[in-house]
């Protein structure tokens, strides 16, 4: 029998985003899964209006709490009716966020790999110490088609990997049922919320169970909107400090806990392996330019670019892809061989900004091969379309 | 409040209709508000007991404190008063004469 989730969204306001996470998440709906979202008590009653008429459109439960309770009490509504109608997992997850399609299958199969995870983190690019870094997500990462495309790129790479991590992350946050019922659902005293799922974390790891993140899972997230909009802390700020306060007095061990992690290089590795793969990915679903040059000629570019210095042994070339951006050293200075055999094809465009042994080994590699080569240097010399010889624009 | 907006779950396809699910949603928020009610009072109990105890200890350590003033005071003045005598003085001056000598 497939165990049964719940999605709680978290809802205050947010006519921005809300209606594009609602979205997201009622494609998760099936047999098996059921979306709640769950209001607290928005007072502008045209939003709760269309939130619910939205929510009746694609499916999904929608529960206006009769008066604001708090992130920390409207998340213990999710938790108290995951035990009371007995589902196996509950996601508690913010409204400013967007879901992946993969969401459920990823983050259940990780929970199901050992009876001792308590919860379990997908990971996002704004998700405290376990992001994956993206220089403009917001941009790049606002739509759930891409939001899928990353989520399934992760699930490639890392699959049901599950990494330990001092304590979950309430963004979307997967907790079991039965853990739930042993440890108890979240503690009042985070008052209208910051740290609370810390607490219940630190509270299961004290109890011996694990709190880990699901690397093969991606949510977009946009941080801080849905708490800035309830007032629960003030603009420019990223937590409650008297709650991390209380963190502090009950559990003295965790900030150690939090740099162990950090200084273990465990959650550098996972980044370094996820933007690799989704920029290599990109490139060979997309295609991808190369440039070479000292400077980055346009980093606000579109589509996928690969750009390397004319200099320096080994090659090393900065791949970025929809914000993500990775690094690859090249065993050889025979940099198109090299990414042909990392992407699976040749760049379908090669630009030239500046001089040197690299510019010059890669004109000499490309002569003959399908490649478009731009001389865009001071003093153009050779180029080379695939080939066909082709004049460059000096610089 | 508009009670159009929370009655507006009539359509969902949970386990059970919309109804049901806001009158469960009721039923666990009060519960859960009543059980935070006790948490909080419970809280305040043993806050409050802490307080009394600290207040306590506050209390016996300022008494212990005045009562350890007044004898350094005590012992101040005997101090003092042996360090104006004249045999002390006598005493000072020869072993002052003592280490000039170096003996």
């Amino acid at each position: 029998m497939s165990p049964r989730t719940l999605l709680a969204v978290l809802v205050y306001g947010g006519a921005d985003f809300v209606p594009r996470c609602v979205e997201s998440a009622a494609r998760l709906t099936s047999d098996d899964t059921h979306v709640l979202v769950l209001d607290d008590c928005t007072p502008d009653e045209e939003f709760c209006r269309h939130t619910a008429a939205q929510c009746a459109r694609l499916g999904v439960g929608y529960y206006r709490s009769p008066r604001n309770l708090g992130v920390t009490r409207n998340m213990n509504v999710a938790l108290g009716r995951a035990i009371d109608a007995e589902y196996d997992y509950v996601i508690l997850a913010n409204s400013d966020t967007i879901f992946p399609a993969n969401l459920i299958r990823s983050l259940v199969q990780v929970a199901g790999s050992d009876h001792d995870i308590a919860s379990v983190t997908p990971t996002s690019n704004n998700v405290s110490i376990f992001s994956v870094i993206n220089k403009d997500p917001d941009r790049h990462l606002a739509d759930v088609r891409v939001v899928d495309w990353v989520s399934g790129t992760l699930e490639e790479e890392f699959g049901a990997t599950a990494v330990d991590i001092p304590v979950g992350v309430g963004f979307a946050m997967l907790v079991s049922v039965p853990r739930l019922r042993e440890l108890g659902i979240f503690d009042p005293i985070f008052g209208r919320g910051y740290c609370e799922e810390n607490d219940w974390c630190l509270r299961s790891h004290a109890a011996g169970y694990r709190n880990v993140l699901a690397p093969g899972a991606f949510v977009y997230h946009m941080g801080n909107a849905s708490t800035t909009k309830a007032g629960i802390i003030p603009q420019g700020q990223t937590t409650a400090w008297e709650n991390e306060k209380i963190l502090d007095l009950r559990y003295p061990e965790f900030r150690s806990m939090v740099d162990d992690f950090v200084s273990s290089g465990t959650m550098a590795e996972v980044s370094r392996r996820a933007e690799h793969r989704l920029v290599t990915t990109a490139a060979r679903e997309r295609g991808y330019e190369l440039e070479v040059t000292w400077l980055d000629h346009g980093h606000d570019k579109a589509g996928v670019r690969f750009v390397v210095p004319p200099v320096g042994a080994p090659p090393r070339v900065t791949a970025s892809a929809l914000g993500f951006e990775a690094t690859l050293t090249l065993p050889t200075p025979h940099v198109l061989d090299e990414l042909e055999s990392i992407v699976g094809s040749l760049p379908r465009l090669v630009t030239l900004f500046d001089r040197g042994e690299i510019a010059e080994q890669l004109l000499e590699d490309a002569a003959g091969r399908a490649v478009d080569v731009v001389d865009a240097r001071a003093y153009p010399e050779r180029v080379s379309t695939g080939g066909s010889p082709r004049t460059g624009s000096g610089v | 409040m508009n009670e159009s907006v929370t009655h507006m779950t009539e359509t969902e396809p949970q386990p059970s209709g919309g109804a049901d699910l806001e009158r469960e949603l009721h039923a666990l928020t009060l519960n859960q508000a009543l059980v935070d009610f006790e948490i909080a009072n419970a809280r305040v109990r043993d806050l409050t007991e802490r307080l009394i105890e600290a207040g306590e200890q506050v209390r016996a350590l300022k008494a212990e404190t005045a009562a350890l003033k007044v004898a350094f005071a005590e012992l101040e003045t005997l101090h003092h008063a042996m360090r104006s005598s004249q045999a002390f003085k006598l005493a000072d001056r020869i072993w002052s004469i003592r280490n000039a000598l170096k003996i």
